[in-house]
């Protein structure tokens, strides 16, 4: 397909979600006409894609997974022998640290790279399999608005060899604070406790 | 007349840039993409300079400074860090930043991007208080934690501007807190009985460095300069070696910024990592301003304050021809000698240089430009490797030079003898402990010697005041990486197992606090931390990779 051809398809084609605020006139002015608080900076959209999660329930990613929480988002596939089981394992280490937060406080959201074979029932059966609790949600989709969320996300690489190849993709933990806009991104080889660290300071407590 | 790199960036120029191609393999990432920066007139509004700080009275502080400072000669600022709203164009309405402010200055009167200019002098102390007053519950890109890093200067660990709270170990403010920090400006190797007075910086600058944010909070603003002057570097241009001084030394700082068509900052290094790169390019703040020149001799400090672009800096006649200028100081101080006849200055984020231009063979009327030659789409680096980067055709224009006036007195010079100091001994380097530090991408993100580095753990203990030479290694493919290394000042010794040849690299004659490390290329440098022991770091300085954890902690010991 002609590059300009899929801009157009993709601009068609996919539902984008605008938490961007109109700064300048919306920022309440305070005494000394200063902002009292920051005005919302213009930010890009997080896309708003159709998914849908390992219990077969349809949901768009920004307004029902991403609106209004904090999120710890994984890139991964259940057949991957490389990187994923380092990250899963992480990620399993900070369910166990947050114990009773996940779910209420923070969300996890582990996104297959490989929709085509990791369907609802395979990524249940793979929650299951590595003790997933309510708060986590696997996530599938087209791979289209899968690879257009990830690169929204940051995780994809300017080298075209490299990021054709998905491995490369699943080492990053993505940390986001939808309500306050802040968002971060860590290495899944780090260990628990700087990621709880950076993760309190994406909660910003 | 769009110029090719403006074609370049909206993915209009012949066949398809990176960014479009790109957005293409991406599907629908056009979509969310900001729209590209309003339009503005070039050259319309004058080159803002940042005011000098003045000091307040003496206060007890929260900081130690070494026993070997002068205290007679200490003085104390006060510094607010907070939100206000500042004009980077004539045209523009004004934009929400976060900056410092001398606390002497009133609140409304102070609409420039950049802090306060400090002005330091070797052996006089100093101690700053800054106070974060930054929005507590603020939202979008940016974090209002923040910590204070004195980029160049020799301090106590406590007062370099760590990145995070580690345990026993405060280096954090939260909005409504305050941290004082201890400057003694004593010669390194003053601990040891060998203070060196030729290991002088010349122009420095201070900036946020809070752990995972600090690209989006200096993108907000918060960084000023901090020049030292002494004996010889006098700050007046009648006495020592004579620069250009006063009203003729002119600090610059290029950056570059994207906004949305309310002129508020637009942000997405965040998320994207790889460095965020503006199509709006400011001078001290300011989108393409102009400056008025007398018929004389300027000093100008050019530093990098961008946090991803590269600039190769010319001076050009209104028709694109280079004009000579004398280098005479990168970021570890003036040279032993000035580097006559120079026309470009490659700089990394984070590296400085000064330069004298004289204006003195130029009529009144003439207008000559700054401009950046270098050619770069993303968030590796320009096009090119390190022997030869690729520059554009035409450069982009900075800043206006505008010629006025008649023939004036000149008494500054730049004389044939700056600042000499010794070479490394020989043995020195022969017994030097040697360490190589990695730099890889590995599943998408930064890993230091194949690991992610946590700043709880040091990579290296450094035991004080003995010779170690590091070799910088950069394994990550296609991207260029400068290394920035708190605490002590960088000898070049070897670029990819040669000499360093650049005229300002040659050992003997410069030194420098941030190495470009081009595409798969490597860097010997030698060091000796002679005075201060704790825990310091060492990282990339495109803002988004140090961001991505492209940092580590070294200890001195």
């Amino acid at each position: 397909m002609r590059p300009v051809a899929a801009l157009v398809l993709a601009v068609l084609t996919l539902g984008c979600q605008a938490p961007s605020g109109e700064p300048a006139a919306r920022a309440a002015a305070g005494a000394e006409g200063l902002p009292e608080a920051a005005p919302p900076s213009s930010f890009v959209p997080i896309p708003d894609v159709a998914l849908v999660t390992h219990e077969g329930r349809p949901v768009r990613f920004y307004s029902d997974l991403v609106r209004g929480r904090v999120v710890v988002v994984q890139f991964f596939f259940t057949d991957c022998q490389g990187i994923c089981p380092v990250s899963t394992g992480r990620m399993r280490e900070l369910q166990a640290a947050l114990g009773e937060r996940l779910g209420p406080e923070v969300s996890f959201l582990s996104i297959t790279l490989d929709p085509a074979h990791d369907t609802p029932a395979v990524l249940a059966e793979h929650a299951r399999d590595i003790g997933a609790r309510p708060g986590w949600t696997f996530l599938t989709g087209d791979l289209a608005d899968i690879t257009a969320l990830r690169y929204r996300l940051g995780v994809y690489d300017l080298d075209p060899e490299l990021d054709a190849d998905r491995n490369q993709h699943a080492g990053v933990l993505v940390l986001g604070n939808e309500p306050r806009q802040r968002w971060s991104m860590k290495p899944a080889t780090l260990s628990v406790r700087p990621l709880l660290a950076a993760l309190e300071r994406t909660l910003g407590t | 007349m769009l110029r090719r790199r403006e074609l370049l960036r909206l993915g209009l120029a012949s066949g398809l840039s990176a960014l479009g191609a790109r957005r293409a393999s991406a599907l629908g990432f056009v979509k969310g993409d900001p729209p590209p920066s309003p339009r503005t007139t070039p050259f319309v509004g004058p080159l803002p300079i940042p005011p000098v700080i003045t000091p307040v009275s003496p206060f007890p502080a929260d900081c130690t400074l070494p026993p070997q400072s002068n205290l007679a000669r200490l003085r104390f600022h006060r510094v607010i860090t907070e939100q206000r709203l500042v004009r980077l164009h004539p045209e523009l309405p004004r934009t929400a930043i976060w900056g410092y402010r001398d606390a002497n200055t009133p609140r409304t009167g102070y609409e420039v991007l950049a802090g306060p200019t400090f002005i330091g002098r070797a052996n006089e102390p100093l101690i700053v208080r800054h106070e974060n007053q930054l929005p507590r519950d603020h939202v979008g890109f940016g974090v209002p934690n923040t910590t204070v890093h004195f980029h160049g200067g020799h301090n106590p660990a406590e007062s370099d501007g760590f990145p995070e709270d580690i345990p026993g170990f405060r280096a954090v403010m939260h909005p409504g807190e305050r941290f004082d920090y201890c400057y003694p400006l004593l010669d390194p190797g003053f601990s040891t009985g060998q203070a060196d007075p030729t290991d002088r910086a010349a122009t420095m600058w201070y900036h946020d460095h809070f752990l995972d944010f600090t690209g989006p909070n200096v993108y907000r603003g918060l960084s000023g300069f901090f020049l030292f002057f002494d004996e010889l570097d006098t700050g007046d241009e009648r006495t020592g070696l004579r620069l250009p001084s006063g009203a003729f030394d002119i600090p610059l700082v290029f950056q570059d910024r994207r906004l949305d068509r309310n002129a508020q900052l637009v942000y997405d290094g965040m998320l994207d990592h790889n460095g965020f790169l503006g199509d709006k390019e400011l001078v001290n703040g300011a989108i393409q301003p102009y400056l008025v020149v007398r018929r004389r001799k300027y000093r100008f400090r050019m530093l990098n304050g961008a946090n991803a672009r590269f600039y190769g800096l010319r001076i050009v006649d209104r028709d694109g021809r280079p004009q000579p200028f004398d280098l005479i100081a990168t970021e570890g101080g003036l040279l032993a000698r000035p580097v006559r006849g120079q026309n470009l200055a490659i700089l990394t984020p984070a590296q400085r240089e000064d330069i004298v231009f004289d204006f003195a063979r130029f009529p009144a009327g003439t207008r000559l430009y700054f401009e950046n030659r270098l050619e770069q789409e993303d968030g590796r680096g320009p096009k090119g490797d390190f022997e030869e980067p690729e520059f554009l055709e035409r450069g982009v224009r900075l800043l206006e030079l505008r010629v006025e006036g008649g023939p004036v007195e000149d008494p500054s010079r730049v004389p044939d003898v700056l600042r000499p100091f010794a070479a490394i001994p020989a043995g020195e380097v022969a017994r030097a402990r040697r360490r190589t530090f990695e730099f890889e991408r590995r599943h998408g993100v930064w890993v230091i010697n194949g690991e992610s580095v946590d700043l709880e753990r040091p990579i290296a203990l450094v035991p004080r005041n003995e010779p170690e030479v590091w070799r910088l290694k950069n394994g990550s493919g296609g991207w260029w990486h400068p290394i920035h290394v708190h605490l002590e000042f960088m000898h070049v010794l070897r670029r990819d197992g040669r000499v360093a040849n650049l005229p300002e690299e040659r050992d003997g004659l410069a030194k420098r606090d941030v190495i470009s490390l081009g595409p798969n290329s490597e860097v010997e440098v030698f060091f000796k931390f002679r005075d201060f022991t704790g825990p310091f770091v060492f990282h990339c300085h495109t803002l988004e990779h140090e961001d991505a954890f492209m940092m580590a902690r070294f200890d001195v010991v």
